[in-house]
């Protein structure tokens, strides 16, 4: 009797032992189920997490190394290929990002430019309406023929006007204060399609790398390279009585906004788009050697602008380079990707 | 005498057991069955969600022209390639005929319709189906959208709700429930801001 009871408790036994097992084992599949999703969506994050890194370091002018795995978040993701265009505008991209055993591959082409920045169509485009006052004085020249990025040889196509005004009244004000120091086909052309760079300027303001805000002498600066522009903000204010002078010489790649009365005493060499926004606003070149705008010049549409380029030493000029304007494209904090193609 | 007792407490000893066991063996096949219907609905839930984040990042991909085509408040018809590189297909999901092959009152069957393949009604205990759309300022859209605020949509945000097919009894209170799991989610298409 004892030995039959011993029996039928190892039997019982073993029926809960069982039981006990299948429903774990029901418990341990919809925690599984779960956790599968969990990993399908911690692999498609970090997979996405590839896609912005490797556009991060494209905004740094800095070229993304494939097939390099990094550890992030119990996970790890990589690119896993990447082309681009010969003028590298469009990018092809492929990330994968692996959590546990998941892993999620995206694959993607973009369209990479950069936003706000306005098309230039002359050496000097003049937005501004009617221009108070315009004055070209010393022996600055402007001239719209296309130049190479350094501002020296001229490429010998592409060649654009060189000062463009809104219309006909305001080009014979600019045509009259600088005769025969403007040059370009043509020299003085009324172009009302001219982009207002004003509602672009908030933005180059909040993205600025260089911000002068302070009435005062500068020595020499340098801003940018020719790989890695950037952007520049002198204001000077409306008050010509309050001015920012810069004494030594100055280098800079990009996109310059100038406000007010800026002075570049020292020599000057600006590759890139200059905006000049707001009234009376004087531009001075004051050095003895070769100092220049090179790319292209924007006057924002403020009625009743005031501008003076001033060449106070020699051969101070403002050329037009498509070159060099499409170096300045390549400005990090103002990348912009369009999608064109999007897999995951 | 002592061996009589021992057997009236042996027999004692078995019954009580033996009705412990019944008890348990009760429970378990209670617990059993939860676990049954909340693995299931919990396996549809995801295998759904799956589907759903699957099919919709496609939305747009390859596609020239309209990419969304239907995108009412239970119904949402759009085109894209499923595969990478591949040729584009059209999708629509829709709320079908309530399922009356289940105990469930309220579920109803769900309805995914591609031009190549057509309609796979499914059988997913599926009791809650909404669909609204977000522009690219993420500003909620009236439903249905319609026209060329279609172009517009940039988001699109699913929810759904499954629940078991049969009841589960609770041994312990006795009272019946479906096992019930919701899923939402705002997806954006990539593809949806390429232009027209």
């Amino acid at each position: 009797m004892g030995r039959t009871a011993l029996y039928l408790v190892l039997a019982l036994g073993m029926v809960m032992g069982y039981i006990g097992f299948q429903m774990y084992r029901s418990g341990q599949i919809a925690s599984d189920t779960q956790y599968a999703y969990l990993k399908y969506v911690y692999a498609r994050n970090l997979a996405r997490t590839a896609v912005h890194v490797t556009l991060r370091v494209y905004d740094r002018n800095q070229t993304p190394s494939t097939g390099q795995t990094t550890s992030f978040n119990g996970g790890s993701y990589q690119l896993d290929s990447l082309s681009a265009s010969a003028d590298g505008d469009t990018l092809r991209i492929v990330t994968s990002g692996s959590y546990a055993e998941s892993t999620y591959t995206m694959r993607l082409t973009l369209f990479r430019t950069t936003r706000p920045f306005p098309t230039v169509q002359a050496a000097l485009s003049i937005r501004a309406t009617p221009i108070s006052s315009f004055t070209l004085s010393g022996h600055a020249t402007i001239d719209g023929h296309n130049y190479d990025a350094s501002g020296t040889l001229p490429v010998g196509s592409g060649d654009l006007a060189g000062v463009t005004t809104m219309n006909s009244a305001d080009a014979g004000t600019v045509t009259s204060a600088a005769g025969s120091y403007i040059g370009g086909d043509p020299p003085v052309k009324v172009d009302d399609s001219t982009v207002d760079p004003k509602a672009f300027l908030d933005i180059y303001k909040n993205n600025a790398d260089y911000v002068y805000n302070v009435s005062g002498t500068y020595g020499g600066q340098s801003w940018g390279s020719a790989s890695n522009p950037a952007i520049v903000f002198c204001n000077a204010g409306d008050d010509t009585s309050f001015s920012i002078k810069f004494t030594g010489g100055v280098v800079g790649y990009g996109i310059l906004v100038v406000r007010g009365n800026v002075q570049f005493n020292g020599n000057l060499n600006f590759r890139g788009l200059v905006i000049v926004d707001g009234f009376n606003t004087v531009v001075s070149f004051g050095a003895a050697g070769t100092p220049a705008i090179v790319g292209g010049i924007i006057v924002a549409g403020n009625a009743g602008a005031s501008i003076a380029l001033k060449g106070t030493g020699a051969n101070a000029k403002a050329v037009y380079s498509s070159e060099a304007l499409k170096n300045a494209r390549n400005i990090g904090r103002l990348r912009y990707y369009t999608i064109l193609d999007w897999y995951e | 005498m002592g061996s009589m007792l021992d057997m009236v407490g042996s027999a004692l000893i078995f019954g009580v057991l033996l009705l412990a066991v019944g008890r348990m063996q009760g429970n378990v096949n209670s617990t059993m069955s939860q676990n049954t219907f909340n693995l299931n609905t919990q396996t549809e839930a995801v295998f759904l969600a799956r589907l759903i984040e699957y099919d919709l990042t496609k939305a747009g991909y390859r596609v020239t022209g309209p990419k969304i085509l239907i995108a009412d408040s239970t119904r949402i018809a759009f085109r894209g390639a499923l595969t990478y590189g591949g040729v584009v297909d059209s999708v629509a999901y829709y709320p079908g005929d309530e399922d009356t092959t289940t105990t469930n009152p309220r579920d109803f069957r769900l309805l995914r319709s591609t031009a190549s393949r057509g309609a796979l009604s499914q059988r997913l205990g599926m009791i809650y189906f909404r669909i609204s759309y977000y522009d690219s300022l993420n500003t909620l859209m009236p439903t249905p959208v319609t026209g060329a605020n279609r172009y517009a949509i940039r988001a699109i945000h699913i929810k759904f709700r499954v629940e078991s097919h049969e009841p589960v009894t609770d041994a312990v209170t006795g009272e019946a429930g479906y096992f019930a799991v919701s899923w939402e989610k705002l997806i954006y298409p990539r593809n949806l801001g390429k232009p027209l």
